[in-house]
């Protein structure tokens, strides 16, 4: 496709979009919706200009950031530990394999109510909840990378006499790897997602961008409202560009080696 | 119920005439092997839907263009293939002779020179020009007799007409009894010979086959050599085969066509008027392959 | 420490004939009670937390408790009211969702321009996980019915509209070939081969949307509903009533799995040309 067809095929493209906008502004402007629902796209930005508002969503992204951190860090390190012991052990796997996917059936979310319940609506409920969000999808994904790795490859280490710690470290690991990477990809959208749904639905107790927004739908400030969820989104891309370029960093290196 | 009243009616009407025509043609169809069902269908219809089937390629040629470059893959191709003949390209890869395959069938029509089938120039891909690949690409999802009634879509016949020319041909490539399997039960070689079947049955004029024993091993590709050959001698129909294996064309082939790479021109065509069936020991054929093996190397 | 149990062939080495029916009826029963094994053990340490006092029955419920409610729930009709609104409104979210998905997936699929003026904008909402839209829509919608409707429709369109999408798109070009020099007509080359050959595909996303369209209703539920299994469960946190809670999680996960389950055999049955050792 030439130049020109690409660029014309994105501006037609951007067309809805900017229409979308156009009817948004139009609408709030000329009143046909009140604002107890929308407000004018510029009016979202304008919250900031507020000190007030400002620090209480520099320091609730902040926080949710590092309850984000610690989650995904627990939930990641159980995840490869459990991950890796069912991929290697198949009687583990044959004795609690099938509880863990029995578990893994109820939606994490349905433990909110059960963890508020033993831990408050605290930073510490919110850390254990997303680190459940990142320990599922590590573990699927070690699992199936230990257990993907070709038989030939790991005949080759006992073709060379590999005892099993060096079996693991030479061979199994490093062939998982590109799974374990896709799971941890996962892992950390989820334990991000996790992060904002714990705060709307575990609270207020601790500050966070999560409840930034709820706190606005409470105080009925639509712009206080849009302003966070556009954190949020905005957030989101950024962490998933991220870890897209990450991934395709560790693996392309791991590609050049290999 | 009213709708299949003209349906069993036009398939009375059909009967006689062809219970008619049938009683004469019983004799020459019996004669060339194909089943009972078969000498019922009147000739008239036969001829009419093949016709002579006589292929000709004038001055063919094709060029990429690629960073600016020009890259010839066909330069000057002047070939022509009688009704009814066996004609095996070889040539070492790239030198276009699956381009030439796709070109007749018209998946390709970006060429210069021209390219004639019965004396019209041929446009994009018709039933009149059937063709069988490397890889057998039968539709998964459907049976074998399902895949092979895929060719009688377009044909607009009735039900009942199809019925009978997909069993024919199911009969045909020898493997009555698979109507109903699925192709991921099938061997390879079974496979292919769907694919044969599906080539066959809208009956072509001509019928182009792009390696189709490539992909087999070696004693399911003697075998089917030996099928091919049935094949063809029944329905006595135009073949293009497209081979890597000189042997394999020295088999079953009327004319063997050396095709030279980069560009692909025809280097020489080897007639081979041995008589089937052929032995591969022969002295006569050993000094054709020879003949072709050497003009390949040059 | 372990017990093994001979194989087959140690047997058979060992007194030269096939092991008979009591070592091969005993390895059965060691098959299948090895995954019983753990929860087993975790319900019977369990009970005993409770039953000796290790931890407050307030907090852990012991699990004679959870079945006794349970039974109380079930007959007191408190399940059958709201799981039944819940799985109706699975059912018209699901409909919905996965017509409108299929119809968007299919004309993204078949038509460059359509894809060309809808799919960026498509793209970029589908990045954004519900979750994130749940107040947004509160705004717009209100808490009642819309809401859910909306949210459902939003989690299962998008994947199945990818899906679909992706799989008219990526019919591989070997069987489109067959398509043309067989000369089918567009309506048999889209019936017979594209829409078969897209099917896997479609089913992946269906069961994804039904898993996603789940999950965000039991969300939703908790967040602002006064009916339906995840209302079920937050007013069983409310008032502290942890064996309720406990109840209705497991009643999430299967539910959660039954559909799914229900999904897989339909897509079963109609992917039979595919043979068996083809997973989800």
């Amino acid at each position: 496709m030439t130049a020109r067809t690409a660029w014309s095929e994105r501006w037609r493209g951007a067309v809805l979009p900017a229409g979308i906008l156009v009817l948004w502004s139009a609408a709030t402007c000329d009143g046909w919706v009140s604002t107890d629902v929308l407000v004018t796209p510029w009016r979202t930005l304008a919250p900031l200009g507020d000190a007030a508002i400002r620090t209480d969503l520099i320091d609730g992204f902040v926080a949710s950031g590092v309850r984000f951190f610690e989650g995904a860090l627990l939930g990641i390190t159980l995840g490869l530990i459990l991950g890796v012991v069912l991929g290697l052990s198949r009687r583990t796997d044959r004795v609690i394999g099938p509880s863990f996917h029995a578990i893994r059936q109820i939606a994490i979310f349905a433990w909110v109510p059960l963890l508020t319940a033993w831990f408050g609506n605290g930073d510490f409920g919110k850390v254990v909840f997303i680190a459940l969000g990142a320990f599922y999808p590590v573990v699927m994904g070690t699992y199936e990378g230990i257990r993907g790795v070709p038989p030939h490859l790991r005949e080759i280490g006992q073709l060379y006499c590999f005892g099993p710690w060096r079996l693991l470290r030479r061979i199994v690991l490093p062939a998982a790897v590109p799974a374990i990477v896709g799971a941890l990809q996962l892992a950390l959208i989820f334990a991000w997602l996790a992060t904002i749904g714990a705060e709307y639905l575990m609270g207020g107790a601790s500050r966070g961008i999560g409840t930034f927004v709820m706190g606005g739908r409470e105080q009925m400030r639509t712009d206080i409202v849009l302003l966070g969820v556009a954190v949020i989104a905005v957030s989101g891309f950024l962490l998933n560009s991220l870890l897209r370029a990450g991934s395709r960093r560790v693996l392309r290196w791991r590609d050049a080696a290999s | 119920m009213s709708l299949s009243v003209p349906a069993a009616w036009t398939a009375r009407v059909s009967a006689y005439s062809s219970a008619l025509v049938g009683w004469r043609t019983a004799n020459s169809a019996a004669a060339s092997g194909s089943s009972p069902r078969a000498a019922v269908r009147p000739p008239s219809e036969a001829t009419a839907t093949r016709g002579r089937g006589a292929l000709q390629l004038r001055r063919v040629s094709k060029r990429y263009e690629v960073d600016g470059k020009t890259l010839d893959v066909l330069q000057g191709i002047d070939l022509v293939v009688e009704p009814g003949e066996f004609i095996c390209l070889v040539g070492a890869s790239g030198c276009g002779k699956s381009t030439i395959l796709r070109l007749i069938v018209g998946l390709d029509t970006d060429h210069d020179g021209d390219i004639l089938l019965d004396d019209r120039p041929i446009g994009p891909p018709g039933l009149e020009r059937g063709i069988v690949f490397q890889e057998h690409r039968l539709m998964p999802w459907l049976t074998v007799e399902r895949n092979i009634g895929l060719s009688l879509e377009a044909t607009g016949r009735s039900a009942a007409e199809c019925a009978r020319l997909v069993q024919e041909h199911i009969d045909l490539v020898g493997l009555t009894g698979f109507e109903r399997a699925f192709p991921r039960q099938l061997s390879g070689g079974m496979a292919q010979r769907v694919a044969i079947a599906r080539g066959l049955v809208s009956q072509p004029k001509i019928l182009l086959l792009d390696e189709p024993l490539g992909a087999l091993d070696s004693l399911t590709r003697l075998h089917l050599q030996q099928e091919l050959l049935g094949i063809w001698s029944r329905e006595r129909i135009a073949m293009v085969m497209v081979t890597h294996d000189v042997e394999e064309a020295t088999f079953l082939s009327d004319r063997i066509v050396v095709l030279s790479p980069r560009p692909g021109r025809v280097r020489r065509i080897i007639t081979v008027d041995l008589p089937h069936p052929r032995d591969r020991g022969d002295p006569r054929f050993i000094a054709i392959r020879q003949a072709a093996l050497s003009e390949l190397s040059r | 420490m372990s017990i093994s149990i001979p194989s087959t062939a140690q047997v058979a080495s060992r007194t030269g004939k096939a092991p008979g029916t009591g070592i091969r009826f005993g390895r059965r029963i060691w098959g299948f009670s090895q995954p019983l094994m753990f929860p087993v053990v975790t319900v019977l340490i369990w009970s005993a937390a409770s039953a000796y006092g290790w931890v407050s029955p307030q907090i852990l419920p012991s699990p004679a408790i959870i079945a006794g409610t349970f039974r109380d729930m079930l007959v007191g009709g408190d399940i059958s009211a709201n799981l039944g609104i819940s799985l109706i409104r699975v059912a018209k979210g699901f409909v919905l969702g996965g017509s409108l998905g299929l119809a968007l997936g299919v004309a993204m699929g078949f038509s460059r321009t359509v894809e060309i003026w809808i799919g960026p904008l498509f793209r970029t909402v589908s990045q954004i996980p519900s979750l994130v839209w749940i107040p947004v829509l509160m705004q717009l919608f209100g808490i009642d019915e819309m809401l859910k409707l909306v949210i459902m429709v939003k989690a299962c369109l998008i994947p199945i509209a990818i899906t679909s999408s992706e799989g008219i798109r990526n019919i591989p070009r070997h069987y489109l070939e067959v398509a043309q020099v067989l000369a089918l007509s567009r309506r048999s080359r889209i019936v017979k081969i594209i829409l078969p050959g897209a099917l896997p595909s479609i089913f992946s996303g269906l069961r994804q949307g039904l898993s996603h369209l789940w999950v965000s209703l039991v969300i939703v539920e908790m967040l602002v509903s006064a009916e339906g299994l995840g209302y079920l469960m937050s007013w069983g946190r409310l008032i502290f009533q942890l064996d309720v809670v406990i109840v209705c999680m497991i009643l999430v996960g299967v539910i959660g799995f039954a559909l799914d389950f229900g999904l897989q055999r339909l897509e079963a049955r109609c992917l039979r040309w595919r043979g068996t050792g083809v997973s989800g």
